[in-house]
């Protein structure tokens, strides 16, 4: 029998209301060979927010990554090229995950409907969704919950859209920083120069 | 004073009765057919109709043309007037144009005389005219007839005769043949079909049609006649000519298919078209007969169209093809929300050609959408309006193999399994699925359908 789950580690996060707290995602896929794996994560965006999500680069590529805040939900994919396969438990993502201020709790949910492709999938050969389970993330307020306070600092944009992470490395940056440098050295050089100029 | 006034009212009301007894009883004398062509051979029957009259005496005299039609047997009594008192022989009526039966009601049927409208005798007539599309009268001469009720009383006559048709010409017929409704913008044909009695060795076929409503698209002839065709349009407004001839030495007799003319429906309306005819004339459409070399076209007959509004869509489409072909060449459907759903195939450079919609999806505004497999689901706005209506789709997005309407790692999997191959994962259609194709699926993972 194909069967893989998708869940949360831990299950559950206490955290002070207004603080972030960190989930790894996880995938089990048990001895079936896996070729990629949808994630689609929905919340109450008046009670959580997502801060951060950080790829583990256990796939080949992060095909893609949505965070909107507003509608409350996060969509991640992860792909193998053809021909290679991950298997067993997985780790996919590492996601910070805030409790707004006056909230005591919110839920982090996978979106799984047994039979659909449209949702969450853990996927094998031939198109084959094998994601048989899915489990949710409770997040709890630590402490006394005050009032909801002034808009705190938001690390990551309200939408945020990543396209599928190209495995060539973008270089442009070093060529810049090298003409950058070779300007500096340049002015530099003039002027420790300029006295040696002087008769 | 009193009796003086009973007197009068007695005297008018005997005067009425004798009025009213004295009225004769109306009987009519007609001959059926009241038309008919010879030849062949018509029998004509002589009939009385006596109302409530019954009928004890009856002279009869028909008159006819001698010199053009003839009786063929002797006059043929019903027997409903038993007693023939006298009857005109085939000789001397061929010879003075006059028949006449005498009859009388038989003793035995004095209680039972004839009433209503019954048959009196018959004559059998052929023409003797040498003359074509001749006519002749044949009449009743009520001077000379007498018809006598059962009560003694002459009766008034009235006489209708037969109008004879003698050696009409059994011409040729161009008929048109073709659907009563075209959508506006739509192909109508119109066969035009010859019918001849008689061998014919060419046909000109003129046909008119008003290009404020018709426009001509082509003249697709079958070689009825199998020898030359030729054929003009576009010369004069509103004029198609097409003529066929026949081999030397042939000909062609019976029904069959000229021609089918094209026209491409313009504006919502009717109209109709026909054959310039002029009888006697042969510089507009004819029939030549191969015995006589005449004209032998009767009058053609027109034929009707209604224009409806109907309303097409026309999609134009952009796919990752690279190769022509089969370029954007695909198959899919098209939807209105709530509506009508149609299918479509496009030419290698996306246009999907005429998507003829049902009259309920014209008119509204709406949404619809495109569907092609293995791509996703792409929406517009429309109010589809009478006539074409043409939409440019874009670029359909690749990637939803299993046309789940999202694109994920279920699509890529399928993809994988094309891999090298062949397949609709061949999005830039260059016969091998690899990278080039990942391309476009990986490009829009999680985008959904529209």
């Amino acid at each position: 029998m194909l069967a893989a789950v998708l869940g949360f580690q831990p299950t559950k996060l206490e955290i002070r209301a207004g603080g972030v707290g960190e989930v790894k995602v996880v995938a089990d896929s048990r001895q079936v060979r896996v070729i990629g794996v949808d994630v689609i994560l929905e919340y109450d965006p008046t009670k959580l927010e997502i801060v951060k999500v950080e790829d583990s680069g256990v796939f080949a590529t992060a095909s893609a990554r949505l965070v909107d805040n507003r509608a409350g939900v996060v969509k991640l994919a992860y792909s193998n090229s053809r021909g290679e396969y991950d298997r067993g438990k997985i780790d996919l993502a590492r996601i910070g995950v805030r409790l707004k201020s006056g909230q005591k709790w919110g839920d982090l949910a996978i979106k799984y409907i047994p039979g659909s492709t449209t949702d969450s999938n853990i996927v094998t050969l031939h198109g084959v969704d094998v994601l048989t389970e899915a489990g949710n993330l409770t997040v709890t307020a630590k402490g006394r919950v005050l009032a909801a306070e002034t808009a705190e600092e938001v690390t990551i944009p309200a939408v945020e859209v990543v396209k599928p992470i190209d495995s060539a490395v973008d270089l442009s940056w070093m060529w810049m920083m090298g003409v950058a440098l070779v300007i500096v050295g340049a002015v530099m050089l003039r002027v420790i120069g300029q006295p040696n100029d002087v008769v | 004073m009193r009796y003086l006034i009973l007197s009068i009212a007695a005297g008018l009301i005997f005067g009425v009765a004798v009025v009213m007894a004295q009225t004769p009883n109306q009987v009519t004398i007609k001959i059926l057919p009241a038309a008919a062509s010879l030849p062949p051979d018509q029998v004509l029957e002589v009939r009385l109709d006596s109302g409530a009259a019954g009928v004890g005496f009856a002279r009869i005299e028909i008159d006819f043309d001698q010199t053009k039609v003839q009786m063929v047997d002797e006059a043929t009594t019903s027997g409903v007037l038993r007693t023939v008192m006298s009857q005109t022989v085939k000789d001397e009526a061929n010879s003075s144009g006059r028949i006449v039966v005498v009859l009388g009601l038989a003793t035995a049927d004095r209680d039972n005389p004839p009433t209503g409208e019954f048959e009196v005798f018959r004559v059998q007539m052929k023409s003797i005219s040498g003359a074509v599309n001749d006519t002749t009268e044949v009449g009743v001469n009520t001077e000379g007839s007498q018809v006598v009720t059962i009560d003694g009383a002459e009766a008034g006559l009235t006489g209708v005769g037969a109008t004879l048709n003698l050696n009409p010409t059994v011409g040729a017929k161009l008929e048109f043949a073709g659907a009563g409704t075209v959508p506006i913008l739509g192909e109508w044909r119109a066969d035009v079909n010859l019918d001849t009695p008689e061998a014919v060795t060419g046909v000109d076929a003129v046909v008119r049609f008003d290009p404020g409503f018709l426009e001509i698209k082509s003249v697709d002839q079958v070689n009825l006649l199998g020898g030359e065709t030729k054929q003009e349009s576009g010369v004069t407004p509103g004029v198609v000519r097409f003529s066929q001839t026949a081999v030397p030495g042939g000909g062609f007799l019976g029904k069959g298919k000229l021609a089918t003319v094209v026209f491409k429906a313009k504006v919502v309306g009717k109209t109709e078209i026909g054959l310039d005819f002029e009888l006697g004339s042969k510089s507009e459409s004819n029939v030549i007969s191969n015995a006589s070399g005449q004209d032998i076209l009767v009058q053609p007959d027109k034929l009707g169209v209604e224009i409806t509004g109907a309303g097409y869509i026309i999609l134009e489409i952009d796919t990752p093809s690279e190769k022509n072909p089969p370029g954007d060449s695909v198959t899919g459907s098209l939807a209105r929300t709530s509506g009508g759903t149609y299918q479509f195939t496009t030419d290698a450079a996306g246009g999907s050609g005429q998507i003829e919609l049902n009259p309920a999806d014209l008119g509204l505004a709406a949404d619809w959408t495109v569907k092609v497999p293995g791509f996703l689901r792409e929406r517009f706005s429309l109010t589809a309006g009478a006539g074409e209506n043409v939409v440019n789709v874009g670029m359909l997005r690749a990637g939803d193999l299993n046309d789940d309407g999202i694109v994920n790692n279920i699509d890529l999997s399928l993809m994988y399994d094309q891999w090298f191959g062949a397949g609709g994962a061949d999005y830039n259609r260059d016969g091998i699925v690899n990278s080039a194709d990942h391309w476009h699926l990986a490009s829009r993972f999680f985008a959904e359908d529209e």
